[in-house]
């Protein structure tokens, strides 16, 4: 089980876990008509090292006065998708877009390697009781950015609780790990 | 109370939000006992945790004449 804080402060930190946030996938505009698409993921959790976040912050306040260059502010905020683990077994945890995955198999040892983090693309989350979700997983594949005004003003009403730094630190290197993978020839 | 993903009678039947609502105060899940209140927040805690995707249309009026 992980350990979480629930007290928010008042920028974005690495390991916070928000709820619906949307993902837009396209905007065309035709003939004086548009089309907005997006995805609305029930829980992300922020994946940028913290302290570019923190220095984000105490540039976008300096901007504000408009005392100091701005070369240190974000433009978007690197987040992974939190999938109900339930789901994720039945491969049904995208079937409201449309896509079916594979099922883990149901004689338990698939779902020991997912538990105990044995397959780099997913980080098994375990909740303290008294934060209100499932058992659930991370998928590092399905990591997209977000606008950081817009993460930072839904922080009020969005946020559920942040990673305690050890278990965010773990979350942060198999990221990593994952996404410097070097994909080989299988012959 | 641990989360099970889905909550199912002996008699196979699967717990609905709408069951759960017209449910009395207690119920007897396969081998768990627990109340319909909190059986109902289990249940929205798997019922709302897919990603959905919504389409927004709108068209553009130039009011400007």
């Amino acid at each position: 089980m992980i350990k979480v804080k629930t007290v928010k402060s008042l920028r974005i930190c690495q390991g916070d876990i928000f709820k619906n946030i949307d993902f837009v996938e396209y905007i065309v505009e035709k003939k004086g008509n548009i089309e907005v698409s997006k995805i609305v993921f029930p829980y992300v959790v922020v994946l940028t090292q913290d302290c570019e976040l923190q220095q984000d912050y105490n540039h976008r306040k300096t901007f504000k006065r408009g005392k100091e260059f701005q070369n240190k502010m974000l433009l978007s905020v690197l987040v992974a998708p939190i999938y109900n683990e339930e789901h994720v077994l039945l491969g049904e945890h995208l079937n409201e877009l449309g896509i079916t995955s594979s099922p883990f198999t149901e004689s338990g040892t698939a779902k020991d390697y997912l538990e105990n983090n044995e397959i780099p693309r997913y980080h098994y989350l375990d909740f303290p009781e008294e934060i209100p979700l499932a058992p659930s997983i991370i998928d590092f594949k399905h990591y997209f950015s977000v606008n950081v005004e817009y993460l930072r003003k839904l922080k009020k009403a969005n946020f559920i609780c942040k990673v305690s730094e050890l278990y965010r630190e773990d979350i942060s290197q198999r990221f990593a790990n994952y996404l410097s993978r070097i994909g080989l020839p299988n012959k | 109370m641990a989360f099970v993903g889905r909550w199912i009678m002996s008699n196979n039947e699967i717990f609905t939000p709408e069951y759960i609502k017209n449910a009395s105060d207690t119920k007897s899940v396969g081998s768990k006992e627990t109340s319909a209140s909190d059986l109902q927040i289990e249940l929205d805690k798997y019922s709302t945790s897919k990603p959905r995707r919504v389409v927004i249309r709108a068209r553009i009026i130039n009011d400007k004449g």
